[in-house]
């Protein structure tokens, strides 16, 4: 089976200053129509460069420079002009972002901009919009939609604006979602009906969906496969419990140890990590992860480690790879 | 325990007026947090957590109740009073770069309680400084340096050194890892703990991470729309939480032993808004043990089993 979504060797480079910085190296990666694949990574990882490089919003002439390819259905996209981009993003690819209050148009009620959508991008009359942008809402969860749609996003809270950013996302039927740390703003128990909406339409659709996340948590509970970044490349992806339970990367590993757990020993000492992420303006020749591993060599800091053959499940970039039989992770079933 | 606590908060009320109405942020919480005791605050954004560590030392003023500090009602006191009270029981906010003064070097931050408590030995300062900076693991070479220089970790350790220079006996830390990355999440907490062991540091931990409070506290205290629904000991509230308010948050946590599954009990609807709080029970409108007499009588904290006091007509049954 082909997949919805092929990256290939993506590289992006962003202007800093008279520099150019290289904060996506070398990424490529497969999502499979109806699946969910998780992208964890901390602050500065390239998380969001990389979405916004899906959407066409980092093209060259936006940024620095962008090579490789993403080939979505077959389709090339890297080569796409801004006006062919325009038919694609927010129809085919639609996305999620993590402010919803900013996502959304003050002026207008949710209703109106969900017509708005449904009107220009779908071609649907006027009424139809109408009755259509209500039943979205619904589909949403939004309790009482029909009064719900004639107010405005101020009206609503962080949770029921999430709620309608995503019915304004599935408006067009898109293929693939990205959304981007859609429920890092709001509470946990919000947090669990946003995941489980998410999860829901895309079985139901056979939408793909790529959430991003700071959250190991998050990640873990809801996607099939999950691709760990790290300075701005993917040091591991595998499928969630392969990845979340026998981590190879020492990144993934080390980072594992350092996440408090709602199960483990609480007396015993977290495994913190030294030092910080690198500097994505100033990155490392060899493993960017070289300067905070415990396990490194010479080789580490000169040479990057390769991620493997890309028909392996489970790949990951790492010369000192960790033993198989060394679980990090204990799974109480 | 005879002893008496070090922090007693009684009946702490808050009310703001917001556009002439009237809003109880804090709608009568008592706690207290012993010598050496640490606490952890959980609840969602808006419940009034940090609004009640505030209280505490005065940062808001209280509508009514009472605060003790060892022994010293803190309401009454003056604003000499009250700054020698917050040199001994310091907040550490969450943004920690913003909490630093941007203008002043690393060092005379750090020294900065030490000068307000009248030390105005320059040299004493800087050694003080040095040793905090060493203590929460910085090179005391950053005491030159500016907080735009520092990374948000680092800021917030030079937020816990200045809030440890005045010796203090209490830690005030409103979500103080929220803001950062796992690995240094990590390498925070375990700072802290440090600390408690080697100072006998007691601390409130407020935060809306249900798995790094679990870490960090001796007790743990849920509070929903302004009041406190349970007041547990912490091995037995995540064995199981009494409250079905706190039932619903800690299965709504996610988890990593939760790889492909979802939360059990995932609640409906959202927080009703605090100007127009439900009757009787806070929480009734969302509880699924809600019964008639929750909609007419506010459920008060009480011992339901040692170790643990619930705020509910209906409380899950547990073990003591």
């Amino acid at each position: 089976m082909s997949a919805l979504l092929q990256v290939r060797g993506l590289g992006v480079w962003l202007r800093n200053g008279d520099a150019a910085s290289h904060v996506i190296d070398d990424v490529s990666f497969d999502i499979a129509a109806g699946e969910m694949l998780g992208l964890v990574g901390e602050s500065g990882a390239g998380k969001t460069v990389l979405a916004r490089t899906l959407l066409g919003l980092c093209r060259p002439g936006s940024v620095e420079g962008v090579i490789g390819s993403i080939r979505f259905e077959g389709h090339e996209l890297t080569t796409l002009s801004e006006r062919e981009w325009r038919a694609l993003r927010g129809v085919s690819i639609a996305m999620v972002f993590q402010d919803p209050m900013t996502a959304l148009n003050p002026v207008l009620t949710v209703g109106e901009q969900i017509e708005h959508a449904l009107t220009r991008r779908r071609g649907l009359s006027r009424a139809e919009a109408r009755r259509r942008a209500v039943e979205l809402l619904e589909r949403v969860g939004m309790p009482d939609p029909t009064r719900r749609a004639r107010q405005y996003p101020v009206q609503l809270s962080g949770g029921l604006r999430q709620r309608v950013v995503i019915a304004l996302a599935l408006s067009c039927e898109p293929k693939l979602l990205i959304a981007d740390e859609p429920t890092t703003a709001l509470d946990v128990t919000v947090q669990a009906q946003v995941l489980d909406l998410l999860d829901h339409l895309r079985r139901e659709r056979g939408m793909a969906v790529m959430l991003i996340s700071h959250n190991l948590a998050v990640v873990a509970s809801h996607a099939d496969r999950v691709a760990v970044m790290y300075g701005g490349r993917v040091a591991e992806i595998g499928p969630s419990e392969a990845l979340f339970v026998t981590p190879r990367m020492r990144y993934t590993a080390a980072l594992l140890r350092a996440l408090p757990r709602l199960h483990d020993d609480r007396h015993v000492r977290l495994e913190s990590i030294a030092g910080r992420p690198p500097d994505l303006h100033n990155l490392p020749a060899g493993c960017r992860f070289a300067a905070r591993c415990p396990h490194t060599d010479a080789r580490c800091a000169i040479q990057p480690p390769l991620s493997g053959d890309l028909e392996t499940l489970h790949r990951f970039a790492c010369w000192h790879p960790a033993p198989v039989g060394e679980p990090t992770l204990v799974v109480s079933r | 325990m005879n002893e008496p606590a070090l922090l007693e908060a009684k009946g702490v009320q808050v009310d703001f007026k917001v556009r002439g109405r009237r809003l109880h942020a804090v709608a009568g919480a008592t706690l207290s947090v012993a010598h050496g005791e640490s606490v952890g605050l959980v609840g969602e954004s808006g419940c009034g957590k940090s609004t009640f560590g505030r209280a505490l030392v005065r940062l808001v003023e209280l509508t009514a109740g009472e605060v003790r500090f060892n022994g010293t009602d803190v309401t009454g006191l003056k604003m000499s009073g009250l700054r020698a009270l917050r040199r001994c029981m310091p907040i550490i906010f969450q943004d920690p770069i913003s909490s630093l003064n941007p203008r002043r070097n690393i060092g005379e931050t750090i020294a900065e309680p030490l000068r307000y408590a009248g030390n105005r030995d320059v040299n004493a300062q800087v050694r003080t400084a040095t040793a905090l900076l060493e203590r929460v693991g910085l090179d005391p070479a950053f005491a030159s340096r500016k907080p735009h220089q520092l990374s948000g970790g680092q800021c917030q350790r030079v937020s816990i050194a200045r809030a440890l220079a005045a010796q203090p006996q209490l830690l005030i830390c409103d979500e103080v890892v929220s803001a950062l990355d796992v690995s240094v999440q990590a390498q925070i907490i375990n700072l802290l703990q440090d600390l408690r062991l080697e100072r006998g540091l007691a601390l409130l931990f407020i935060s809306h991470d249900l798995a790094v409070v679990r870490r960090i506290a001796d007790r743990v205290a849920v509070m929903y729309l302004g009041v406190l629904c349970e007041v547990a000991d912490v091995d037995s509230f995540f064995a199981a939480p009494a409250h079905p308010y706190s039932q619903a948050l800690l299965s709504a946590a996610p988890d990593m032993n939760s790889i492909g599954k979802h939360s059990r009990i995932t609640l409906k609807g959202e927080t009703p808004s605090p100007f127009d709080p439900p009757s009787g029970c806070r929480f009734r409108t969302r509880c699924p043990r809600a019964e008639e007499l929750c909609a007419t009588e506010a459920p008060l904290l009480r011992d339901i089993v040692p170790g643990r006091s619930v705020a509910c007509h209906f409380p899950i049954r547990v073990a003591p």
